[in-house]
């Protein structure tokens, strides 16, 4: 199962490098913006410390997304690439079952996704220290589920990829069924932001706008947000012991 | 692994498609010998190869690799068993290098020095990605991966096909270097004939999903033979001594499947020697009997 591991390793390592190279890019500039603003040209601004707090507390996301979205992306379309390169069905001719097969595939893609997370961390943790605040658990947590969410949506691609055999097929698959929730998401969060909003008013009305509606927000999200850490994992891991036994079963099928 | 007298042992193997029938084949290849797998577009020589590798379900049949079971013996038999394909299933963005240390850690017997040297040996660059490689270096490459992890059988599907004569001869000359080793077995799936007149030991002849002719290609070779007529000499010859005739204007050509007998029974008749793919076209053309 090593060989196998080392070659979705050699397939993929250019893009997690490239992706690797952004990361590095991101947090390195946004480090910077945040200490120029209490030891640098930005301290000068009269809303300095505003920024510092608005990059401190968002920034973290995006570099979350960069790192493990970015570094298991070019791990995504590597199954198709086994169908185009024939390796699909040389496998079969390997004195490996489909098991070490996929084994190898979601071993791989774990470390990704858990390399993915490990950077997400590290960059709240060199944000905090340039913005000079304390590290956030409400970060982390954050971070935790976003490695959760996307984790399962990443695993699930793998079987997903054996069965339409193309991201442009999987795609044409997802795409419906998705389609609903994502409206009823918009549509969601509309009814959701509309009611912050209202209750912002009135229960604080001396308040700046964002600021009132994001308090009456995070009132609503925090606790779904914390009964989802501790929910997510549990569901991740069922997630990912179904996908592995739907990807052998689809490898299994794909031989014959 | 036990002892055992053929690489691969099949019997009665059916493989039923809409269209097609693999119908019955059976045929065996001794150890350390080389067997030609011939036949035309669709005859079934990939269903064959695939049921062997386990790629396609068999219906019917038994099929023995080393003297173990297929299906219940997989693994144990893969581990001493290479397979080349006519497209080299590597993807492009690899390098012989990369392959090495993938392989090695796949195959328990893989050398790493007996797959630089047939690098070497076929002038393969080890840090080139495939993507930049030729057609015939994809092959060499191939068959190179092939022959580094002391696999006892090899199995070829149309893997010489496209490649230029120099390059083939080249590849022929290794299978010959491999079958020194008395252990060491090879089916080979060609519709290049002349390669398989050249190293075959046997040969294996299926047309449309049925089993024509099996056996010691020497035998084949020397049962078979073209007797040349004119058309009134080819109307005295008895329909069972006949494969296919080819008919031209100045007479006709027959194929007569026992040389000797003909020989004695059509005195006077000339007999030409018929290579394998005299064989295969006349075979293919035995339903018409008559042909152009």
């Amino acid at each position: 199962m090593k060989g196998l591991i080392y070659r979705e390793f050699y397939l993929s390592r250019k893009s997690v490098f490239l992706m690797l190279l952004v990361y590095v890019l991101f947090v390195f500039m946004l480090s910077l913006v945040m200490i120029s603003t209490y030891a640098g040209n930005l301290a000068k601004d009269p809303e300095a410390d505003e920024m510092c707090e608005y990059l401190y507390s968002s920034m973290y996301i995006y570099a979350g997304f960069i790192a493990i979205i970015g570094v298991t992306y070019g791990h995504n379309d590597i199954i198709e690439k086994d169908y185009k390169s024939h390796w699909q069905l040389y496998s079969y001719t390997l004195p490996a079952d489909e098991k070490k097969i996929i084994t190898s595939k979601f071993v791989y893609r774990g470390i990704l996704i858990l390399f993915g997370f490990m950077l997400a961390v590290l960059a709240d943790a060199i944000f905090s220290i340039a913005a000079g605040k304390p590290l956030s658990m409400s970060h982390f947590k954050n971070t935790l589920i976003l490695l959760l969410g996307y984790g399962m949506f990443c695993m699930a691609d793998i079987p997903m990829m054996l069965r339409f055999k193309t991201q442009g097929k999987s795609a044409a698959v997802i795409m419906p069924i998705a389609t609903p929730f994502m409206a009823a998401f918009g549509y969601g969060t509309y009814r959701f932001v509309k009611l912050c909003t209202a209750e912002a008013k009135r229960l604080y009305p001396n308040m700046d706008g964002d600021a009132a509606m994001k308090k009456v927000a995070y009132s609503y999200i925090m606790p779904y947000r914390d009964i989802a850490v501790w929910i997510l994992p549990v569901l991740a891991a069922a997630a990912v012991v179904l996908c592995y036994f739907w990807a052998i079963k689809e490898m299994k099928r794909r031989r014959y | 692994m036990k002892d055992y007298e053929n690489a691969i042992e099949i019997k009665g193997l059916t493989k039923k498609y809409d269209g097609f029938t693999l119908d019955k084949v059976s045929f065996s290849v001794p150890k350390g010998s080389i067997m030609g797998f011939i036949g035309q577009n669709g005859a079934g020589k990939t269903t064959t190869i695939n049921a062997i590798l386990n790629i396609v379900k068999k219906d019917e049949g038994e099929i023995r690799l080393f003297g173990l079971d297929h299906e219940k013996d997989e693994y144990e038999a893969k581990k001493n068993m290479a397979a080349v394909f006519d497209e080299l299933p590597f993807d492009d963005r690899l390098n012989a290098i990369a392959i090495d240390k993938i392989l090695r850690e796949i195959y328990e017997e893989w050398s790493t020095d007996t797959f630089f040297g047939y690098l070497d040996r076929f002038a393969l660059p080890r840090k080139k990605k495939f993507g930049e490689f030729s057609k015939g270096m994809k092959m060499k490459l191939q068959i190179a991966s092939a022959l580094s992890h002391n696999a006892k059988l090899l199995i070829m599907d149309e893997a010489t096909t496209g490649l230029d004569p120099v390059v083939r001869n080249e590849i022929l000359d290794i299978f010959l270097e491999y079958l020194q080793n008395e252990d060491h077995s090879i089916l080979m799936s060609s519709h290049i004939t002349s390669d398989l007149d050249k190293v075959a030991d046997s040969v294996t002849f299926i047309d449309k999903g049925k089993l024509l002719i099996s056996g010691y290609k020497d035998d084949i070779l020397d049962s078979h033979g073209i007797l040349k007529c004119t058309k009134d000499d080819y109307k005295e010859i008895a329909p069972e001594d006949i494969v296919s005739a080819r008919i031209n204007d100045f007479g006709a050509e027959v194929m007569v499947s026992d040389k000797a007998a003909c020989s004695r029974k059509y005195s006077g008749a000339v007999i030409d020697n018929a290579t394998l793919e005299d064989i295969m076209l006349y075979y293919v053309n035995r339903g018409k009997k008559e042909w152009r």
